[in-house]
């Protein structure tokens, strides 16, 4: 008995160590970028305010764990590590779900929900939670089948069902379902598919007080609060990880006793080219969008060196060439390497911001970098507050202090800092700032944030998105200090691509 | 068992804050605290003025406030006061009509306690209303996320969501107006793709799609007429204009702006060719006894190019309910053009006797001048000045009235430049005011520092403003089935 439990175990880490060794390089080597992304887009605060709100609503539990694993992600380690756990975490529950229902330890089909919730996170509006929901829900149902009686078997249900509703949200339908299907398929007992249609209008009845009391839409309520940031577009992904439990066990219910007897080895390897096959195959689909979050994180470091030697293997879109423009700037190389790089004329410097929270941080980044304070302060505004979960975010509000700092609004800065203190990550940041507010000369000595004082522009001027004229902002950048290299580089390869532009429009009018 | 019971009951007792004794040295000065409440004078019926003690090395305070009829007393670990709220009623109650004084004492982390000098509060036998709603918004450059209508409880803490961004998603909510503060009769505007009118009366909620060819836009800044059949609005094209310095962040201007009046009994606007020019006419409001509509007005400029020039005047026309006519005769009431400065947000007091307004170096958005301050014009002497008492450094905005016209509550930026916040202030029969004091909030400088976004467009209410919820999806969901205006 031992020995065999012993088999089994081992048969199980060895899996979930290999699976997490796999996960871990996937998640550090290419999808880092990813990751950070995700993370840029929230700011998760230990106040009792904030995570009292994060409790007052469906999926609450779901929400903060999410975060919680979330947080991580701004280091490019960390984020690897606890993220592939989660992810190891998902496996076993699948895995265990499967192993109840058809006996087999270990099934390779545990591979199909976690593939499926990687394929989810490409989406640019995935959240963290929804995986953690996901996982939530099959542990749940794991806890359901240990209850053998009648009276605890229901009451686990039926409190289940409503409390896990309210901590994970919209999955505790997954745990519902498996329920259903255990009834059907294992317990066969006609009682307790009363009890689980009771259960299922319970949940129906919780979903729809929770409408009519709560300040969201009903569409929320069904498809969870923070599963996804932007919940008007739900990706068909999302039905499919809702799915794939339930269709896995009717699948092995009723081709379990036909297949032939395959290696555990073979299936799992088989398992893990396909599987792995189908990520990378997403991975190329979405590679633009990837190299510039990979670029998006280099620059997030202040690595521009890493910027251009991502960059080499050739900018995918727009916003990879903007930062592939700011790094050779900012290294000193752009009037020289320009023209080594496919350029797209002047919106290759500044691309256009389409009202979103992703193409204003490029946008952000470069006015900040060029001493335009406030256009940089509006752009990285504009980045959190088009995030359209309404959430801060942790990067925005870092470089709003930091703006606030520069230009000497203390006041402000103040407050911003006093946000960040309660996060885990920019703390540490936050606390400098802090200090510097308080010896102010320390902020002229400081190398990035003396600089960017020294560079800022110091007149003013007004301009509006109808006539706006960029290359008369970095010409005054450049004109007002000579130490402003950045502004003068970008302002003569701003011309240079506008008088191209216009050659362009002139041979093709002489064409026509 | 007995033990762990006995040890449990000695720590809670243990965690108690210390109250301060016979010893303890004098500092010689006010007390450091936020948000200023030194001086100020408050209704009978405002929720527990808390605050939060900004003296350096305070482990825990003793807070007395007491006059020769009523007395409340509280210990508490930390900065912030937590008074409790009955017992706080029951003190102001007492003490109508009369001076509270405050008494704050500060333990450091050696056990050393100090006293402060004791400041007053001045309890008003006015009362105020119940309630106030406002907008909370981010102060933001185009885009904006966590948007929402709010009413709070002004006896209380209680702050209730009227709507917000996750019923009406990825829309900007703005203009809630209320007739006399009756939540019964209200209009809200909705802006965005799903943007619309809703106008309740008596309860009842219309939904309108405001936008006709006659309009240059959707109905924006709301006034009822206090019979309740007519809704003045202004139409505007807003427009922003970003700064490259760092000292000044947006202008708002408008490209184009006139003013309608709306009969909600026949969906038609009021034909009134004179408040709808090819200048500027903005923020309409009807006098209490409903025969006037008071405004502001520009003479048309080229805009943007010289926005910085353009400078209102405010202005009233004759309204006539029963025929539902707008005179003819525009009366110039308030003109400071000579003085720099333009008149805007032209707000009555209930009793008849005030108007009072914002000013501002040019144009008529006071939130992005910090400069802009608040201005009382008396109908009855026909005189103009400037409220001192209630203007801070920074910008004060948006205002109104309460239902009796004797509170105030501005929009204004003076706690740090950027987020604005609700002041409340009392101004007596001959229009002097008092010393403005910030909304009450629990843990003060924990929810100032962590509320980044804005409070304006406040108004005060009699009752609870809200909407039923299938009523309201249907507004959002279904924008073809909205009533249009002719």
């Amino acid at each position: 008995m031992i020995k065999e439990l012993a088999k089994k175990i081992d048969k199980t880490l060895a899996i979930a160590l290999v699976s997490w060794i796999i996960l871990f390089i996937y998640f550090y080597v290419y999808f880092f970028g990813h990751l950070q992304f995700l993370e840029q887009y929230q700011l998760l605060l230990y106040t009792d305010d904030y995570i009292g709100g994060l409790f007052s609503r469906p999926g609450g539990l779901s929400d903060f764990i999410g975060r919680f694993i979330t947080q991580f992600c701004y280091a490019r380690l960390t984020g690897a590590i606890v993220v592939a756990l989660l992810f190891i975490a998902t496996l076993l529950s699948s895995a265990k779900v499967i192993e109840y229902f058809t006996g087999r330890i270990c099934s390779v089909r545990a591979l199909a929900l976690p593939t499926l919730l990687l394929i989810f996170l490409f989406n640019e509006y995935a959240q963290m939670s929804f995986v953690v929901a996901i996982t939530l829900a099959q542990s749940l149902f794991l806890c359901n089948t240990l209850f053998k009686g009648k009276w605890g078997y229901s009451i686990f249900l039926f409190t289940g069902t409503i409390i896990g509703y309210w901590l994970i949200g919209p999955a505790s339908m997954v745990y519902l379902l498996l329920s259903i299907g255990d009834v059907i398929f294992k317990r066969k007992n006609d009682r307790r598919m009363v009890t689980c249609c009771i259960a299922a209008a319970l949940l129906f009845i919780v979903i729809f007080l929770s409408f009519r009391l709560l300040p969201y839409r009903l569409h929320t309520m069904i498809w969870g609060v923070d599963y996804i940031r932007y919940s008007a577009e739900i990706p068909l992904v999302m039905y499919g990880c809702l799915a794939i439990p339930i269709v896995i066990l009717i699948e092995a219910h009723y081709t379990e006793r036909y297949r032939s007897k395959i290696e555990a080895l073979w299936g799992w390897s088989i398992g893990f080219i396909v599987c792995g096959g189908i990520v990378a195959l997403n991975y190329i689909g979405a590679s633009q969008s990837e190299q510039f979050k990979q670029m998006d994180y280099w620059v997030r470091c202040g690595r521009w060196d890493k910027v251009i030697k991502t960059a080499e293997k050739g900018p995918k879109s727009q916003l990879a060439l903007v930062y592939t423009n700011l790094a050779l700037g900012m290294e000193g190389q752009l009037i020289n390497r320009v023209g080594q790089f496919p350029q797209l004329g002047t919106r290759g410097l500044l691309n256009d911001w389409k009202r979103d929270c992703i193409t204003a941080i490029p946008l952000a980044e470069v006015w900040y970098r060029m001493g335009n304070m406030n256009t940089g302060l509006r752009y990285t505004m504009e980045a959190m507050e088009a995030n359209t979960d309404f959430e801060k975010s942790g990067r925005a509000l870092e470089r709003m202090a930091e703006i606030n700092l520069i230009n000497g609004d203390y006041v402000v800065c103040k407050k911003y800092c006093h946000i960040l203190l309660d996060s885990w990550f920019y703390k540490k940041k936050a606390e400098k700032m802090l200090a510097m507010i308080e010896k102010p000369e320390t902020i002229d000595q400081h190398p990035e944030y003396g600089y960017m004082r020294r560079v800022r522009y110091e007149g003013d001027f007004i301009f509006n998105k109808y006539k706006f004229h960029p290359e008369e902002a970095i010409k005054h950048l450049g004109m007002q200090n000579a130490e402003n290299r950045l502004a003068r580089d970008y302002y003569v390869v701003w011309m240079q691509m506008a008088q191209n532009e216009k050659r362009v429009i002139q041979d093709d009018e002489q064409v026509r | 068992m007995k033990y762990l019971l006995i040890f449990s009951i000695l720590l809670l007792v243990g965690c108690g804050a210390p109250k301060v004794g016979n010893k303890y040295s004098n500092a010689d000065k006010m007390p450091a605290i936020f948000p200023d409440y030194i001086g100020v004078t408050i209704p009978v019926n405002i929720a527990p003025l808390d605050f939060t003690v900004e003296e350096d090395d305070v482990e825990s305070i003793d807070v007395e406030i007491s006059n020769a009829k009523a007395e409340i007393r509280g210990q508490w670990n930390g900065r912030d006061t937590h008074w409790d709220v009955n017992q706080w009623h029951e003190v102001i109650n007492k003490s109508k009509g009369e001076e509270l004084d405050v008494n704050v004492y500060t333990c450091d982390k050696g056990g050393k306690w100090k006293a402060y000098s004791k400041f007053k509060i001045y309890v008003s036998e006015d009362s105020i209303d119940q309630y106030v709603t406002y907008r909370r918004i981010a102060p933001a450059f185009e885009t904006f996320s966590a948007v929402g209508i709010y009413q709070r409880d002004l006896q209380t803490f209680e702050e209730y969501t009227v709507t917000d961004c996750n019923e009406l998603q990825y829309s900007c909510m703005n203009c809630h107006a209320t007739r006399k503060g009756d939540s019964k009769d209200m209009v809200l505007h909705v802006r965005g793709q799903r943007g619309g009118t809703i106008i309740k009366k008596k309860g009842k909620q219309k939904n309108y799609d405001t936008k006709t060819c006659y309009n240059i836009n959707a109905f924006a800044y709301a006034y009822w007429h206090p019979d309740g059949r007519y809704i003045a609005f202004s139409t505007n094209t807003t427009r922003q204009l970003f700064h490259a310095g760092a000292n000044d962040r947006i202008d708002v201007f408008d490209g184009a702006s006139d003013i309608q009046v709306f009969d909600t009994e026949t969906d038609s606007i009021l034909s009134a060719p004179h408040i709808h020019t090819k200048h500027f006419e903005n923020f309409p409001a009807f006098s209490p006894c409903g025969k006037w509509l008071y405004y502001v007005h520009a003479d048309s400029l080229p805009v943007p190019e010289k926005q910085d020039s353009l400078r209102y005047m405010l202005c009233r026309v004759a309204f006539d309910a029963e025929k539902g006519e707008v005179g003819r005769q525009i009366d110039i009431l308030a003109d400071m053009r000579d003085r720099g400065l333009s008149l805007s947000v032209p707000r009555p007091s209930p009793d008849g006797r005030f108007v009072m307004l914002s000013s501002l170096k040019y144009g008529n958005f006071p939130i992005w001048h910090p400069a802009s301050d608040l201005w009382m014009y008396d109908i009855q002497k026909d005189s103009i000045y400037s409220l001192d008492k209630a203007n801070s450094p920074y910008a004060e905005a948006y205002h109104n009235w309460s239902t009796n016209s004797r509170w105030a509550v501005v929009a204004t930026r003076r706690t740090d430049g950027l987020h604005t916040r609700l002041c409340i202030f009392h101004i007596d029969e001959e229009g002097n005011v008092s010393k403005p004091f910030l909304l009450p909030q629990r843990n003060a400088r924990k929810t100032e520092d962590h509320d980044l976004r804005s409070y304006n467009c406040p108004e005060f209410e009699v009752n609870r403003m809200e909407f039923d919820k299938g009523e309201l999806m249907h507004f959002y969901d279904k924008p073809q089935q909205r009533a249009h205006v002719y």
